[in-house]
C-alpha cells in the first residue's frame, strides 16, 4: 500500500507541478433526472412492492447533503402493473415508502409475464417487462452439520449443496440467515445474515447440471436463538442476475479499474424489474 | 487504362519468354561514403528500362537486366545521387558508396531521388528519414522516433505527451516493435512520456500499417521496424548532447579498418542527481532512466558479415527512508528502501550470407526481455520485512530469411522464425522475520510461437507489382495449440508514370496480449499468452489507395482507405483491475483470465499523406478520417461503442525549413478530435433486495438492521462523451556552426507554443458548500507552453 501511495503521489507531483492553472472547468454531459424503478416480484409474495426514486444528475448544480437527501422516494408517481390479462394500479404507502398492492389482488404465477409502467410529473414515462422463472428451485441437500471451536466459543457450521436444473439459462441466488433475540424479556427478533463459502449469484452458462457446494462460516451457537436457520434458494431471471452482477462489480471512483455500468431493464429509466421464485429450507440445529 | 491492364496480362503470360533473353545480374552493397555504413532502402533505377529495385535491410541489392549498356542511378534521401554507365555483358558485382549532401546547394531533388511509392507494391508503409526525426520539435527537446511516427496519418497518440501509438484503431499492444530483429515489449520511459528510441543510434525507421508482407506476423495493427547503425568503419566519430531532461553520447569507429566497427550510444536523465542534495538526509527519493545501444560488426568478405547488437534500458523510482523514532521503551531505528523499476534488454546476433549474386540469406539469434520489479525492504529493532514482486516476459528466438532474385520479374522471399516466450505475469517473494509463514509464489507460462512464410514478388516494370504471400503461424502454450494460415496480398498497378493504384489484403493473428489499466501507461501492464480460454486475436484488413510521385517539387502523395475487422480482441470486464501494486501479495490470487473478455472491433477510414522528404523545405501533411468501434458481450451490455481513441479527424502538419547552412527552423501543428470516454452522468440509489428477508420479514420483528446502501453511477453508454479537441503548435530553431574539430548545434524549442490547455484527463470535483456538495467536471492539462534548450556536438 505504501508503494502505491508513494507512486501515485510521485505521478501527481510529476503531472501537476504547475497545477492550478492547468485545471479548468469544462462543460459536463447534459443529463436530466430519470425515473429509478425497483421491483422484484415472486409467487411467494404476500405484498407486491415497487420502489421509485429519481436519479440525481451529477452536474445539476443542486447541492445535496446526505444519501436520503439525494434520493428521496418519489411519492407522486402512477404505477401500473399488468399481466395475465389484468392490470392494477399500485398505491403509495408512506410507512414502507413503496408503491404496493396485496398479492391476493394480483397473483404472481411461475412462468407469468408482467409489465410495469410508471409515470411521474416532469419525468419521462418508463416501462419494463419480466418473466417469473417457471421452474421450482431445486431442493437443497444438507450434507454435514457440526460444531467447531472458534476463538474459544462453540460455533456451529453446516455444509449443503444443490444441483442445477436441467437445461441452460438458469440463474440462482443463495442466502442464509437465522433469528436472534438478544433480549429474552421481549419478543424482538433480528434476522441475521450468515456468511458462507460458495457462489451466491450463479449462472449455469456452460455449467449445466453442475452441483454447487456451500459451507457456512462458523456462527456462535449463542446467536442461534431459536435452534434453526433458514436457507433460501431462488431461481431468478436474467434481469436480477445482471443487475446484481453489475452492482457487485461496481468500483465507485476507483481510477485504476474499468467503469462499471449498472445493468437496467427499465426502458428510458434506471433500475430493475425482475421475477424470482424461491424455495425456503428450514434447518434444525442440534446443540 | 484498359490497354495497360492488357499489357499487364500479356506480361504475366509472357514471363517465360522474357527469361529466354540473354540477361545478366548486377548486385552488390550500397554504403555511406566515409563511414561505410550499409544503407537500406536505396533506390536503384535504370531509366532506359523504367526498371529498378531498392536495397534490402542489409544494404544488398540485385538487379537482373537484359544484355546492353545502361545508365544506372543510385539515390537516397540526404545523399548525393550516384550515376554510372554499365555494360551488361556479364554478371557484375558493384558496391557503391553514396556521399552525404554537404550543403544546401547540393540538395536538388530529382525524380529518382525520391523513393518511388508509385512503383512499389507495398502500401501503408511509412518511411521516416532519421534526419527529419532529429529536426522536428520535441517535448523538452528529447527527440523521439515514436512521437515523430505519431505525426503520420493512421497513427494516433494516446493521451497528452504519450509515446504510445494507436494504429488504424488498434491498441499499443498490437504494434510489433522490432529493433534489429528483436521485439521490444515496453518502449516507454517515464510512464510513456518518452519512448526508448531517441534516434541517435538508428539507421532507419519503417512503419507498416496494413498490407503486411508475409515476413511479419504476431501483431494485428502495425510493424515498426528499426535498424541500428553499424558504426563508422573508417574513423572514430561521435555525437554528444546536453538537454533539460537528459544528456547523451554516441561513439563509433573502426575495430579493424574497413572490416569491423562498433557503435555505442547512451542517454541518461539527471534529475535525481540534481535534486538529491536538496532532500532531507534521512529521506531520499530518486528517479532516472537510461538507454544503452551497442553494436559491432565484422565483414569476412563480400559474402559474409556478422553483427552483434544490443539495447539495454531501465527506469527506476526509489525511496530510501532512515529515521529514528521513539517508542515507549526506547529509541527505535527504522530503515526502509522501496522502489519500482522496469527494464528492457534485447540482443541480436546476425549473420548475412551471400550465396551468389541472386541469393541472400540472413540468420538471426535473438534475445529479448522485459521485466518490472517492485521491492520493499523494511527493518527496525523488532525485525525485518522484505517483499519483491516481479513480472515480465523473456524471449529466445531463431530467425532465418532467404531472398532469391530469380528473374527480373520474380523474387522469392522465404523464411522461418521460432520464438520461445516465457511469461511471468506475477512472481512474489515475501519474508517477514516475525511471521513463521513466508511465501514464494510464481506463475509461469512457457509458449512457442513460430511462423513460416513465403513472399512471391512479381515486378512487371512500368506496369505492375505484386506480392503474393502466405504465412503459417503456430502457437503452443499450456497444452493448447493454434495453427493459422495468414494469406497476404499486395498489388500495385501503374496507371501512368509516377501514378499508381494499390490494393492489399492481410490476415494477422496475435498470440500474446497486454493487460493494461484504463488510460494509464503504467509499466505494470502485463504480457500474457493466449490460453485455452483466451483465444488469439485475429484481424483481416483490406486497403486500397492511390500513390502519386510528383517530380517537381519532389512530393510523394498517397491516399488510402482501409477496413479492418478484428475478432477475439481483448477487453476488460467491468470493474477489472490489473494493478497489482495495490497489494502485491494479491499476486497469489491473481486470476487474469477471469478479468478479460473477448470481442470484436471494426476500424475503417481514409488517410492522406503529402510528404517531401528532403530539400531546403521539407516535411509533410497527414490527415486521417477514421472510425473505430468495439463490441463485447460483457461490456456496454453487448452494444457497439466507440473505442477510446476513436478519432474522427486527425491532422498533422510538419514543416522543416533550412534557411541557410547555419539555421534550421521547424514547426509542427497537430489537431485531433477529442477522445471518447465514459463519464458519470447521474447517481441513483442501490436496491439491496434479499429474498430471505422478504419472505421472513413478518417474523423479523425488529428490522432495524440496514444494509449499507451506496450511490450507483449512471454512465450512459460506454465512451459516449468526447473530451475537448486536441491541438498544439511546436516550434524549434537549430543554429549550427562548424568549428575546427566538430560541428555544434544549439537548439531552442517551444512545445505547445500558444499554450493550449489540452485535455489529459477529466475528473469530478466535489465542492462542499453550506447547502451541501456540488459536483463539477474538471479537465486537467499537463503541458502548457514549455521551452527547451539543448546543446549538441558532432565530431
Amino acid at each position: 500500500m505504501r508503494i502505491k501511495n508513494w507512486l501515485i503521489s510521485t505521478i501527481g507531483v510529476l503531472l501537476f507541478t504547475s497545477c492550478n492553472q492547468l485545471i479548468t472547468e469544462v462543460d459536463p454531459p447534459q443529463s436530466t433526472p430519470k425515473l429509478v424503478v425497483y421491483s422484484v416480484i415472486s409467487p411467494q409474495d404476500t405484498l407486491i412492492e415497487v420502489k421509485i426514486y429519481k436519479s440525481h444528475p451529477l452536474f445539476s448544480g443542486t447541492p445535496y447533503q446526505s444519501y436520503e437527501n439525494k434520493f428521496p422516494p418519489l411519492t407522486n408517481a402512477t404505477v401500473l402493473l399488468s399481466g395475465a390479462g389484468k392490470s392494477v394500479t399500485l398505491l403509495y404507502d408512506t410507512e414502507t415508502e413503496t408503491y404496493t398492492i396485496d398479492a391476493q389482488l394480483f397473483n404472481i404465477t411461475p412462468g407469468g409475464q408482467y409489465e410495469l409502467k410508471v409515470m411521474a410529473p416532469d419525468l419521462q414515462q418508463v416501462t419494463a417487462e419480466c418473466t417469473v422463472p417457471p421452474d421450482t428451485p431445486p431442493a437443497v441437500e444438507i450434507t454435514h452439520m457440526g460444531t467447531v471451536d472458534n476463538y474459544d466459543t462453540d460455533s456451529w457450521y453446516m455444509e449443503f449443496n444443490f444441483k442445477d436444473l436441467k437445461g441452460e439459462g438458469h440463474y440462482y441466488t443463495v442466502n442464509m440467515g437465522t433469528f436472534y433475540n438478544n433480549n429474552p424479556w421481549t419478543d424482538e427478533t433480528y434476522l441475521i445474515d450468515m456468511g458462507f463459502k460458495g457462489e451466491q449469484l450463479i449462472t449455469d452458462k456452460n455449467m449445466d447440471e453442475s452441483v454447487y457446494k456451500y459451507k457456512s462460516y462458523p456462527i456462535n451457537l449463542e446467536m442461534i436463538t431459536y435452534n434453526f436457520i433458514w436457507i433460501s434458494l431462488s431461481l431468478v431471471d436474467e434481469n436480477y442476475y445482471k443487475y446484481k452482477q453489475s452492482v457487485n462489480s461496481f468500483q465507485g471512483d476507483n481510477p485504476f479499474s474499468e467503469p462499471t455500468p449498472i445493468f437496467s431493464n427499465i426502458t428510458d429509466g434506471l433500475g430493475m424489474f425482475a421475477g424470482i421464485n424461491t424455495r425456503l429450507t428450514r434447518v434444525e440445529v442440534e446443540r | 487504362m484498359p490497354k495497360k491492364l492488357l499489357l499487364f496480362l500479356l506480361l504475366i503470360c509472357s514471363t517465360g519468354h522474357l527469361y529466354a533473353q540473354v540477361r545478366y545480374t548486377l548486385s552488390g552493397y550500397v554504403r555511406e561514403s566515409g563511414s561505410h555504413e550499409l544503407l537500406p532502402g536505396v533506390n536503384i533505377y535504370v531509366p532506359a528500362l523504367r526498371s529498378g529495385t531498392v536495397t534490402n535491410n542489409y544494404g544488398f541489392y540485385s538487379l537482373n537486366l537484359p544484355q546492353g549498356s545502361y545508365e544506372v542511378i543510385f539515390s537516397y534521401i540526404g545523399y548525393q545521387t550516384f550515376t554510372t554507365e554499365i555494360i551488361f555483358d556479364q554478371n557484375r558485382d558493384l558496391d557503391v558508396q553514396l556521399k552525404g549532401s554537404i550543403s544546401l546547394s547540393e540538395v536538388t531533388i530529382t525524380a529518382e531521388e525520391i523513393t518511388r511509392n508509385s512503383e512499389n507494391s507495398q502500401m501503408s508503409l511509412m518511411v521516416l528519414p532519421i534526419q527529419q526525426v532529429k529536426n522536428i520539435p520535441a517535448l523538452l527537446g528529447e527527440k523521439d522516433a515514436f512521437k515523430a511516427l505519431q505525426l503520420m496519418p493512421g497513427v494516433q497518440k494516446g493521451s497528452e505527451g504519450s509515446s504510445g501509438m494507436y494504429v488504424r484503431g488498434g491498441g499499443p499492444d498490437q504494434n510489433l516493435i522490432i529493433l534489429d530483429d528483436a521485439p521490444v515489449y515496453n518502449a516507454n520511459h517515464l510512464f510513456g512520456f518518452f519512448s526508448i528510441f531517441n534516434g541517435d543510434a538508428l539507421k532507419s525507421i519503417e512503419l507498416t500499417k496494413g498490407g503486411f508482407p508475409a515476413r511479419f506476423g504476431g501483431r494485428l495493427s502495425s510493424v515498426v521496424e528499426m535498424t541500428m547503425k553499424d558504426g563508422n568503419k573508417n574513423k572514430m566519430s561521435g555525437e554528444a548532447g546536453i538537454g533539460i531532461v537528459s544528456s547523451r553520447l554516441l561513439l563509433e569507429g573502426p575495430l579493424v579498418k574497413e572490416k569491423a566497427s562498433f557503435i555505442v550510444s547512451g542517454r541518461r536523465t539527471y534529475i535525481d542527481w540534481l535534486i538529491r542534495p536538496l532532500m532531507p538526509r534521512d529521506e531520499k527519493f530518486g528517479y532516472y532512466f537510461y538507454d544503452l545501444n551497442a553494436k559491432m560488426n565484422y565483414e569476412f568478405g563480400r559474402k559474409d558479415k556478422i553483427y552483434l547488437s544490443g539495447y539495454f534500458g531501465r527506469d527506476k523510482f526509489s525511496i530510501v527512508d532512515r529515521n529514528n523514532y521513539y517508542d515507549e521503551f526506547d529509541n527505535n531505528q527504522y530503515s526502509s528502501e522501496a522502489g519500482l523499476y522496469w527494464q528492457n534488454s534485447t540482443s541480436t546476433l546476425r549473420w548475412n550470407h551471400l550465396f551468389n549474386n541472386k541469393v541472400f540469406a540472413n540468420t538471426s539469434i535473438i534475445f529479448s526481455r522485459y521485466i518490472l520489479s517492485i521491492y520493499d525492504k523494511e527493518k527496525d529493532r523488532y525485525g525485518s520485512y522484505s517483499l519483491k514482486y516481479y513480472s515480465g516476459i523473456r524471449d529466445f528466438a531463431f530467425k532465418y530469411d532467404l531472398e532469391y532474385h530469380a528473374t527480373p520479374v520474380y523474387t522469392l522471399r522465404t523464411g522461418i522464425q521460432s520464438t520461445q516466450h516465457r511469461f511471468t505475469p506475477s512472481a512474489i517473494v515475501e519474508k517477514d522475520s516475525q511471521e513463521l509463514e513466508n511465501f514464494d509464489y510464481k506463475t509461469i507460462y512457457d509458449s512457442f510461437e513460430s511462423g513460416l512464410y513465403f513472399e512471391n514478388l512479381f515486378n512487371f516494370s512500368g506496369t505492375a507489382q505484386l506480392n503474393a504471400g502466405f504465412r503459417l503461424s503456430h502457437f503452443v502454450t499450456d497444452g493448447e495449440q493454434y495453427l493459422n494460415p495468414e494469406p497476404r496480398l499486395s498489388f500495385n498497378f501503374i496507371i501512368s508514370e509516377g501514378f499508381s493504384a494499390k490494393a492489399s489484403y492481410a490476415e494477422m493473428n496475435q498470440y500474446i496480449h497486454l493487460l493494461s489499466n484504463t488510460g494509464i501507461g503504467l509499466p505494470t501492464d502485463l504480457w500474457v499468452p493466449s490460453t485455452e480460454r483466451v483465444m488469439p486475436q485475429n484481424s483481416r484488413q483490406v486497403s486500397a489507395g492511390l500513390a502519386r510521385d510528383l517530380n517537381n517539387p519532389g512530393l510523394s502523395v498517397t491516399l488510402e482507405g482501409y477496413y479492418k475487422w478484428s475478432k477475439n480482441i481483448l477487453g476488460y470486464r467491468p470493474g477489472a483491475s490489473f494493478l497489482l501494486i495495490d497489494d502485491p501479495s494479491d499476486a497469489r490470487n491473481f486470476t487474469w483470465q477471469d478479468n478479460v473478455t473477448s470481442g470484436e472491433a471494426q476500424s475503417y477510414g481514409a488517410e492522406l499523406l503529402i510528404h517531401r522528404k528532403s530539400g531546403r523545405f521539407s516535411g509533410w501533411v497527414g490527415y486521417t478520417l477514421s472510425w473505430t468501434r468495439l463490441k463485447f458481450d460483457e461490456i456496454n451490455f453487448g452494444e457497439y461503442f466507440w473505442a477510446k481513441y476513436d478519432r474522427r479527424h486527425d491532422l498533422a502538419i510538419v514543416a522543416i525549413y533550412e534557411i541557410s547552412d547555419r539555421i534550421t527552423l521547424s514547426g509542427t501543428w497537430v489537431y485531433g478530435t477529442g477522445n471518447a470516454i465514459t463519464l458519470p452522468q447521474a447517481e441513483f440509489p442501490e436496491y439491496n433486495f434479499n429474498p430471505l428477508h422478504e419472505l421472513l420479514k413478518e417474523n423479523n420483528t425488529n428490522p432495524g438492521y440496514y444494509y449499507y446502501m451506496q450511490s450507483l453511477t449512471d454512465y450512459g453508454s460506454v465512451n459516449s462523451y468526447r473530451t475537448k479537441a486536441y491541438h498544439r503548435l511546436d516550434l524549434s530553431i537549430q543554429i549550427h556552426k562548424q568549428m575546427k574539430h566538430w560541428e555544434r548545434t544549439w537548439e531552442f524549442g517551444l512545445y505547445n507554443a500558444y499554450s493550449r490547455k489540452n485535455p489529459f484527463f477529466y475528473f469530478i470535483d466535489e465542492t462542499y458548500t453550506s447547502n451541501g456538495s456540488i459536483s463539477k467536471l474538471k479537465q486537467v492539462s499537463i503541458f502548457p507552453i514549455i521551452p527547451s534548450i539543448s546543446y549538441n556536438i558532432k565530431f
